[in-house]
C-alpha cells in the first residue's frame, strides 16, 4: 500500500512543469493572425459590396418610384381635366333640355300655386 | 353551385356591371367629318389614379369622382346639316330600350331629339345616358355609378358648370327660374 508521501511526489513528478518546444508560441500567434487577418478582409469587402449593392438598388428603386409618381400625377390630372369637360358637357346638356322643357310648359303651370 | 363557381360568377358579373361601357363604333369615323369633336372614356382605374391625387384634383371633384365608375362623352359638331342620320342613332336607343333602362325623359324635335335614360342597378339608379341629337351636333353622355340629375345639380356653379335647378317636390314649378346666365335669358 502507498502511503501519503509517496503519492504526492508521483503527483508532482507527474505534475512537474514541461518547457514548450522552441518557437511553439510565435506558430501559434502567427498562425492566428494569418487566419483571422484573411477573412475580415474578406467580410469587409463583402459588406461594402452589400452596401454599395443596396444603396444603388435603392436609388434606382427610388427615381423609377419617383418618375412613376410624377407620371401619375400628370396622368390624374389630364383625367381630372377630362372629367370636368365631361360633367361640364353633361350639365350643359341637361341644362338645355331644361329650358326647352320649361319653355314649352305653359305658363299657367309655372304659375300655378303662387 | 360550388361556393367557388358561384363566387366567380358574381365577381364577374360585378365586373362587367362596373364596366357598363356603351359601344359606339357605329359613329365611328364621323370624326373626320366633324368640324369638332370631344371623345372622353374614363373607366374605373383612371378614375381611381385621378382619385389618388386628392391634392391635386379638388375636394369637389373629388367628392363627385368617388361616386363614378365610367365616363363617356363623345360630341360632334358640323359645319352644316345632314352629314349624320338620325337613323343612325336607332341601334343605340333600341339598346337603351332594354331592361337595365328606364326611360327618363324623351324630347322630339323637328330635326332631332334629345333623350336621357337611367341605369337600373341593384340598390336604384346607377347612372344615366344622354342623348343629344341635332342637325349640326350630336352628343353621347354615358355616366355609370351612383351619380344621378340630383347629385350633377349639386355642381352648379363649379368647373364651368352650368346651374342646373333640380326642384324635385316643389310646388311651384319654376323650373329653370333662379338659375343665373342663360336660364335667365329665357325667363325674360
Amino acid at each position: 500500500m502507498m502511503d501519503e508521501g509517496e503519492l504526492e511526489q508521483d503527483l508532482r513528478a507527474a505534475l512537474r512543469p514541461v518547457a514548450a518546444p522552441d518557437g511553439l508560441a510565435e506558430r501559434i500567434i502567427s498562425k492566428a493572425e494569418a487566419r483571422s487577418r484573411r477573412p475580415l478582409s474578406q467580410n469587409h469587402w463583402l459588406r461594402w459590396a452589400a452596401l454599395a449593392a443596396t444603396l444603388t438598388i435603392g436609388t434606382f428603386g427610388l427615381m423609377r418610384w419617383n418618375e412613376k409618381r410624377q407620371a401619375d400625377r400628370i396622368e390624374a390630372r389630364r383625367v381630372a381635366e377630362e372629367f370636368t369637360l365631361a360633367m361640364n358637357i353633361t350639365s350643359r346638356k341637361i341644362s338645355q333640355l331644361q329650358k326647352t322643357l320649361v319653355v314649352n310648359i305653359p305658363l299657367s303651370f309655372h304659375s300655378e300655386g303662387q | 353551385m360550388n361556393p367557388k363557381h358561384l363566387s366567380a360568377v358574381l365577381f364577374f358579373s360585378l365586373v362587367a356591371f362596373a364596366e357598363q361601357e356603351l359601344d359606339l363604333s357605329f359613329l365611328k369615323g364621323l370624326e373626320a367629318k366633324a368640324s369638332e369633336f370631344t371623345d372622353i372614356n374614363l373607366g374605373p382605374e383612371q378614375l381611381q389614379l385621378m382619385m389618388g391625387f386628392a391634392g391635386d384634383v379638388g375636394k369637389d371633384l373629388l367628392g363627385l369622382g368617388k361616386s363614378i365608375e365610367r365616363v363617356q362623352v363623345k360630341t360632334f359638331q358640323f359645319d352644316k346639316e345632314g352629314i349624320y342620320s338620325i337613323a343612325d342613332m336607332d341601334n343605340l336607343r333600341a339598346r337603351l330600350k332594354a331592361d337595365d333602362y328606364v326611360p327618363f325623359i324623351s324630347v322630339k324635335e323637328k330635326k332631332g331629339f334629345t333623350e336621357i335614360v337611367m341605369r337600373k342597378g341593384p340598390k336604384g339608379m346607377r347612372g344615366f345616358v344622354v342623348l343629344v341629337a341635332e342637325p349640326r351636333e350630336l352628343t353621347i353622355v354615358n355616366i355609370v355609378g351612383d351619380l344621378d340629375m340630383n347629385s350633377l345639380g349639386k355642381l352648379s356653379g363649379k368647373f364651368g358648370v352650368p346651374n342646373i335647378e333640380m326642384n324635385q317636390g316643389t310646388k311651384s314649378g319654376k323650373g329653370a327660374k333662379g338659375g343665373k346666365g342663360e336660364n335667365d335669358e329665357q325667363e325674360r
